[in-house]
């Protein structure tokens, strides 16, 4: 793929990944313990399942499915420690 | 050359990259958080299913890998690019191996302890450049520059 265009899906994919955790709060009320897709900062497809997920996404938006951020949302406050 | 990162969930660094595997027919993005701890770049069981991951095509790998997340089974992932965002449009890094870890045993809790864990950008890449993580300054950057810290 041309460069420029990688380009552009990676910023709209950084974009898209910001934009769930700015409306994380409002998310894990609406789709607690789903996994949420968000394409041009807007939700696009939520499962509880991501392998199904994913089957939808890539039906509809076909290689763009690869581009899209993708987060499992809980209501539960975890803490990351790697 | 800078790639510039941000602050993601948890408030941990984030850089995100696409990920492109000729072998495996693989050209997306990918979230990666930057871990100084982590010897390899690593992708995690969630974005293996994003990612559409044939695990049975991967080499598996000896020995497997230990970390908080528990004890995994990793695969090798070979030949692939790193392409990111630099403020001189872009980069390509050029990496022989990253793994793919899947998780051994999974009862309930962990299944969903599993779908938290990220991607880990390593120090087989972070290694080839200077990393700034400065919270205070809201800054995450990855760069070939070179760093000067002024000294007291």
């Amino acid at each position: 793929m041309e460069k420029e265009k990688l380009i552009a899906k990676l910023k709209r994919f950084e974009s898209d990944t910001k934009w769930i955790l700015e409306h994380y709060d409002e998310l894990k009320i609406e789709y607690p313990d789903e996994w949420v897709a968000s394409f041009d900062n807007k939700i696009v497809g939520h499962d509880k399942d991501l392998a199904n997920l994913m089957k939808k996404l890539r039906a509809k938006y076909q290689r763009d499915a690869g581009h899209i951020a993708v987060e499992f949302v809980t209501p539960r406050k975890v803490e990351l420690i790697l | 050359m800078r790639i510039e990162g941000y602050f993601g969930r948890y408030g941990a660094p984030y850089i995100d990259a696409v990920m492109i595997c000729e072998k495996l027919g693989i050209e997306e993005s990918v979230k990666f958080l930057v871990d100084t701890g982590a010897s390899k770049t690593t992708i995690s069981e969630s974005d293996a299913i994003r990612l559409k991951i044939n695990y049975e095509e991967l080499q598996k790998l000896e020995t497997g890998m230990m970390g908080i997340g528990g004890v995994v089974n990793t695969y090798s992932i070979k030949e692939l690019t790193l392409a990111f965002v630099t403020d001189e449009g872009s980069h390509a890094e050029q990496i022989g191996e990253i793994l793919a870890i899947k998780h051994r045993v999974k009862n309930k809790e962990e299944e969903e302890r599993i779908k938290l864990i990220p991607c880990l950008l390593g120090r087989d890449l972070l290694d080839k450049f200077a990393l700034i993580v400065d919270k205070t300054r809201n800054m995450v950057l990855i760069t070939d520059e070179e760093v000067r810290v002024r000294q007291a």
